[in-house]
């Protein structure tokens, strides 16, 4: 009777200690942030969080400010985040919190001494975006909200996510990016800017005439963990092409005039458009007579979306003119990043390197120390594409031509 | 009365746990040289070293098929000089309940119950070993017949989750940064984590299948040491070699970078289940077994259920007080070093020596 008395006694309190309420922290104690933006001024980091009032956020609720912005500061992010409960009624709780956007001064300043509270700490995501402001203040970007999302983080994670759909950017984590800093010393992140739009809502053009929204596009290059410039979105298309993470997106070209059997292949002047279905870079390299030469190999396999050139594209010598055509638009773009790599940043953010670390062991060891600035802006390189267009959509045909009666 | 054994089946199940278990924790192996993307090589390689260094323990266990450790050394060295070796290996299973203890409590006091205190963490899970220890060898070792496999389960499934984003070209290029001394060093030094043996070495005579005590370690130990090199291989493929070696709990770090299962929040809790089931087994384990020499060495059974709180109890206190005084998990080395020693003492230098006196007594005691 005693051992069952005991028995019960300690699974009851087992029942209480498993069901975590000690040291449990109600929803209505936390400050739930989904954004966070980093600056620096006055050699003090500015943090600015986006602090979500939870009734809000439920669908149908008529509370108009779903978020509050809480600015705080100190000599550490750490520090920065506590000094908010110096004016804020609430703990900040970073577990939600899946952006964080610095400014651009903060991201050429050097980040890397900072940030190392997200990783100590165990509430903020390894998985959390990181994104650099472009030529602007970090604080300026949060509240800007021109989706359907219910917050401006949200609207700026949807921005991030869609980059699969365009590969003009890259959507890089906390974790990632500290992969590439330890591989590399070398990482890239996405960008964002504030962009200034024509209000088409009539409801709203009559007192303002135009409205702001953010633009997630083009990579910040670093080198170590300053900032040192900027890739453009096609830079980045060739970027994604370079380091093999090209998840989709478009190619734009233009096949050139030319006549096949006296037909007229198309018209100067419009636009093919290929949708990417998959894509596979090889890269490698080789020495010959001291030069290093590297070869880039990509296989691209896609769609044709769109064609306003009048292409007959049923004509087997017609599709291998749109597929030379492509290939010769990626190679443009992989071109334009290696350029802007070898001359004008001297960063090799492309993993190059990696090649001849694993091919080369022993010029590795030789040359690993000069390599950004002197041996890689003189590599050699062959870029070769594959274009395979393996579907054409709904139709075989453009609308500008008549079936049968093609010229 | 029936006295039920230990299956074969059950005893390498919870020698793997306990292997596991420290993967999935502190995940030794990626601080030991050749500290680079050749790791995985390396603890392949320690297969072969762990064999070679636990050699002295199995051929004793299957000489002394009837007797545990401390049994045979009782026989081999005489009453006193065996009492002697066995409070020395009572302190060593001890401490290595308080080394557990301890890095346990750092992984969840800086990773989970960030608020919540020593006392408690170290307090709960000391009961919960207690508890079954009391219970006896056969029925731990029944429920982790049904806990592991759990366990074992979720592991495989949160490697799996991460596989499509593991870059493999960082394991390249293969061996040509490390050399052939530091990978046999870091395949020594690795060998010294796993104390595992006396697991199976102190419950020989409770194994149905007695026969059975090398395939059970043969086959544990290769499985645990190559479910540790993927481990290896998926963490660094997904975090980087630096980055990995960087943290403190690299394979918690890898469970929490995995950001694209949309069915859960948060995957760090199903990492837990696995760690609690593997990680109080292997603390129960050292309990158990630091339990049995005592009740062994004053002839008690197991129905002498104080040892075991006495047991516990030290271990919590010690435990408690060298995590008030060591903060940084960092310093960990030093204890590193102090538990090597440790393990060559007692898992290679004791018993070489109890091979040598049983080499020149054997035909006395065979008598």
């Amino acid at each position: 009777m005693i051992k069952k008395a005991i028995s019960i006694i300690i699974l009851t309190l087992m029942l209480m200690v498993c069901t975590s309420c000690a040291g449990s922290r109600e929803l209505n104690e936390l400050g739930i942030i989904t954004a966070t933006a980093l600056d620096i001024e006055n050699e003090k980091i500015i943090l600015t969080n986006e602090v979500v009032i939870p009734p809000a956020t439920e669908p149908g609720n008529p509370i108009e400010d779903k978020v509050v912005y809480v600015q705080s500061t100190g000599d550490t992010i750490f520090e920065a985040y506590r000094n908010a409960t110096l004016e804020f009624d609430r703990k900040l709780y970073t577990a939600h919190n899946m952006v964080v956007v610095f400014g651009e001064e903060f991201a050429k300043r050097g980040i890397g001494d900072y940030i190392v509270d997200f990783l100590n700490d165990s509430e903020p995501r390894e998985a959390l975006y990181m994104l650099v402001a472009k030529g602007d203040k970090g604080y300026n970007l949060l509240g800007i909200n021109a989706g359907v999302a219910s917050t401006s983080g949200d609207y700026l994670i949807g921005l991030i996510e869609n980059f699969k759909y365009t590969s003009k950017t890259r959507s890089v984590t906390l974790y990632e990016y500290f992969k590439y800093f330890y591989k590399n010393k070398t990482p890239l992140l996405g960008v964002v800017q504030k962009v200034e739009k024509i209000e088409t809502n009539k409801k709203k053009v009559k007192d303002i005439p135009s409205k702001t929204v953010l633009n997630v596009m083009g990579g910040a290059v670093f080198r170590r963990d300053k900032l040192e410039g900027y890739y453009t979105a096609d830079e980045m298309i060739g970027f994604n092409f370079m380091t093999n993470k090209v998840k989709g997106g478009l190619i734009v070209f233009e096949v050139p005039d030319g006549k096949i059997d006296n037909k007229l292949i198309a018209t100067k002047g419009k636009f093919t458009t290929m949708e990417i279905i998959s894509s596979r870079t090889k890269k490698d390299i080789e020495i010959v007579d001291g030069q290093i030469h590297l070869n880039i190999n990509v296989r691209l396999k896609g769609t044709l979306g769109e064609e306003t050139e009048g292409l007959r594209v049923t004509e087997l010598d017609v599709k291998n003119s749109i597929q030379k055509a492509c290939s010769k638009r990626i190679e443009k773009y992989i071109e334009t990043v290696m350029n802007k790599a070898q001359k004008e940043f001297q960063i090799d953010n492309l993993d190059i390197k990696n090649l001849v670390y694993i091919k080369y062991p022993e010029v590795w060891n030789e040359i690993s120390d000069d390599w950004d600035k002197e041996i890689f802006p003189d590599i050699i390189y062959t870029v070769k594409v594959e274009t395979n267009m393996v579907r054409t959509g709904l139709t075989n045909i453009p609308p500008n031509l008549e079936k049968g009666r093609e010229k | 009365m029936i006295v039920e054994k230990i299956t074969t089946r059950q005893m390498m199940l919870y020698i793997m746990a306990t292997r596991v278990s420290i993967s999935i924790s502190v995940l030794p192996a990626i601080n030991l040289p050749p500290y680079n993307h050749d790791i995985w090589i390396m603890v392949m390689l320690s297969i072969t070293h762990t064999f070679i260094v636990m050699i002295p323990l199995l051929y004793l266990a299957n000489k002394f098929t009837e007797y545990s450790v401390i049994g045979y050394m009782k026989k081999i060295f005489g009453k006193s000089i065996g009492k002697i070796l066995g409070i020395l290996y009572v302190l060593y299973f001890i401490m290595l309940s308080i080394n557990g203890i301890t890095i346990q409590s750092e992984l969840v006091a800086t990773s989970f119950l960030v608020d919540t205190s020593n006392i408690v963490i170290i307090g709960v899970m000391v009961i919960t070993c207690i508890y079954l220890v009391t219970r006896g060898i056969k029925n731990i070792l029944t429920a982790s017949e049904i806990l592991i496999p759990i366990a074992l389960f979720i592991i495989t499934l949160l490697v799996l989750l991460g596989l499509v984003k593991v870059d493999y070209s960082i394991l390249l290029p293969i061996l040509k940064y490390s050399s052939f001394k530091d990978m046999n060093l870091g395949a020594i030094q690795l060998t010294f984590f796993y104390t595992d043996i006396f697991l199976l070495t102190m419950i020989v005579p409770e194994l149905e299948n007695k026969e059975d005590i090398n395939k059970i370690f043969f086959i544990t130990t290769v499985l645990s040491l190559l479910f540790s090199a993927i481990i290896i291989v998926v963490v660094f493929g997904s975090l980087g070699v630096e980055q990995s070696r960087h943290s403190n709990f690299a394979f918690l770090l890898y469970t929490r970078s995995l950001k694209d299962i949309k069915i859960l929040e948060r995957i760090d809790p199903v990492f837990v289940i696995a760690w609690l089931i593997t990680n109080f087994m292997r603390l129960t384990g050292f309990l158990y077994l630091a339990t049995r020499v005592l009740r062994e060495i004053f002839n008690k059974d197991e129905k002498d259920k104080i040892i075991v709180f006495i047991v516990g109890g030290i271990s919590a206190v010690v435990s408690m007080l060298i995590l008030n005084e060591r903060s940084v998990i960092g310093i960990r080395k030093q204890f590193d070093l102090f538990y090597g020693i440790l393990f060559v003492i007692f898992v290679i230098a004791i018993p070489v020596l109890t091979c040598i006196v049983y080499f020149f007594r054997r035909k006395s005691l065979n008598k």
